[in-house]
């Protein structure tokens, strides 16, 4: 996941500089998550979250340059510098996009796996309530495919539905408990589709993927196979929000273990200014082969937060978090209170 | 002739739109624009980025007001449905997957007439007393 782009990050932010004055049209956004957050002990396991003030876990920087190259065609990048992976700088988005039809719309490039309800925007922190999605849910280390995309969009009577599908390749590093491990997913496919009726919603998705990671002991004869499901309910009437959130992996390889995570939070507009919000979370890994018993993790936690929009564009959040885990590798685990602040800001 | 025709007639329209009531907020489209009139719903879709269209199969450019214009948050609230900072999070979302940007904002209700004025396929809104023969009117409330 850290691909060294710093060269390419100023000759982009430089051509759009320069560029900006000929043509109207290119739209340069920013989004930059900065937070703080402390665990009353070290025991648990949020992130890279321990007793002392930790910064990196939720701060975090991004630029997106989006333009038309012409009616149908257009090019968008987004870059991100994480503070979990020391703020290098990494090509979230970067996609050249046709619009085929008014419905249809095809894409090729670096995408956002399109894995949970949150992933297309999964670090744009003003987007959402809380300073971090629930990480016993959105637990997988990466967020980005190399692949090409459709979507197709469509009103059938009152309800609003979208239709994804994409295939691509996953070729990078992935960050598993602080130790970046190549992996190699091939004949990387998913669909989602979400359908949305007034206030109500609701998505579907799934992922399938041939996975190789030698230092793992995955895939060195052939390639090992994994499945990603979800299903996610959403009501969102402006004043209240609600959404519930189901996921299960599958995996063939025996060094991974297949679990189910799900959540479920409210949140309630108080007026223009505040937001309060609730959560509750729960990840269950199932063991499915021996062999596998210290790589079990059964967790949940409960989450209450408040959000502050400053400004329009500003958004001040701060949380608690309690971490009750039941099984930690296997062992008993314990449970602690994780104490969070972030400002979130989008430009 | 046509063009004539089409030119008396939004006259009238935005003259009977502007002598409705002053306090009002008029939807403003070009003289040319073949649309005679677009509900709320249309208009919603437009602004949300959701429909690139009039009903008449034209492309549909929106114009919005500035942040601090009072006439936006009614515009916002009575016809988007939704309070700024709620459009601003809707818009993030939008922005940050690719799917869209935002309306162009202009800083007053002038400019937006004088846009819409220029060029068929955009659309705006503009206080109902702001409202001349320059711009036909859609919709009021």
């Amino acid at each position: 996941m850290k691909t060294k782009l710093t060269p390419l990050f100023a000759a982009v932010l430089g051509v759009a500089c320069g560029s900006a004055q000929a043509h109207m049209d290119i739209n340069v956004n920013g989004f930059l998550s900065a937070g703080v957050a402390t665990a009353s002990t070290d025991e648990i396991a949020e992130g890279i979250i321990d007793e002392d003030a930790t910064f990196k876990e939720d701060t975090t920087l991004g630029i997106q340059i989006s333009a038309p190259v012409s009616d149908r065609f257009s090019l968008t990048g987004q870059l991100v510098a994480r503070g979990t992976e020391d703020y290098d700088v990494d090509a979230s988005w970067a996609y050249a996009s046709f619009e085929a039809s008014d419905e249809l719309t095809l894409r090729i490039g670096r995408l956002r796996v399109p894995f949970f309800y949150y992933s297309d925007f999964l670090e744009v922190g003003f987007a959402y309530n809380w300073v971090r999605p629930p990480t016993e849910v959105y637990r997988i280390g990466f967020s980005s495919v190399d692949a090409i995309d459709a979507t197709y969009n469509i009103e059938l009577g009152d309800i609003e539905s979208s239709f994804q599908v994409y295939y691509g390749r996953f070729d990078d590093d992935v960050n598993i408990g602080g130790n970046e491990i190549p992996f190699e997913l091939t004949n990387f496919a998913g669909a989602v589709a979400t359908f949305t009726w007034n206030e109500f919603s609701t998505r579907l998705t799934y992922h399938q993927a041939d996975i190789e990671a030698p230092t793992l002991g995955i895939g060195t004869d052939d390639p090992e196979e994994s499945w990603f499901g979800g299903i996610a309910f959403i009501y969102d009437d402006g004043d209240n929000l609600a959404v519930a959130e189901w996921t299960t992996i599958d995996h063939e390889a025996v060094a991974l273990v297949d679990d189910v995570a799900w959540l479920a939070m409210y949140a309630r507009r108080l007026n223009d200014q505040f937001t309060v919000h609730v959560t509750y979370a729960n990840e269950d890994d199932a063991q499915d082969e021996t062999g596998q018993d210290a790589l079990i993790n059964d967790q949940e936690s409960y989450i209450g937060g408040v959000r502050y929009d400053i400004e329009s564009n500003v958004a001040l959040k701060l949380e608690v978090k309690y971490n009750d885990e039941k099984t930690r590798n296997g062992a008993d685990g314990e449970d602690g209170i994780i104490y969070s602040a972030a400002v979130d800001m989008v430009f | 002739m046509l063009k004539k025709t089409l030119l008396a007639m939004s006259l009238v329209t935005s003259l009977a739109g502007a002598s409705l009531s002053a306090a009002e907020t008029a939807v403003i489209v070009h003289p040319n624009n073949g649309n005679a009139a677009l509900d709320s719903d249309t208009i919603k879709k437009i602004f949300l980025g959701k429909s690139k269209k009039f009903p008449d199969g034209n492309e549909a450019i929106p114009i919005d007001q500035g942040d601090d214009s009072p006439v936006r948050s009614g515009f916002l609230e009575s016809v988007v449905g939704k309070s700024p900072s709620q459009v601003k999070s809707y818009w993030s979302k939008r922005v940050f997957t690719g799917k869209g940007t935002p309306p162009k904002q202009v800083p007053s209700g002038a400019e937006v007439k004088k846009l819409v004025s220029e060029n068929p396929a955009t659309i705006g809104y503009i206080d109902a007393s702001e409202v001349d023969g320059s711009v036909k009117v859609v919709f009021t409330f």
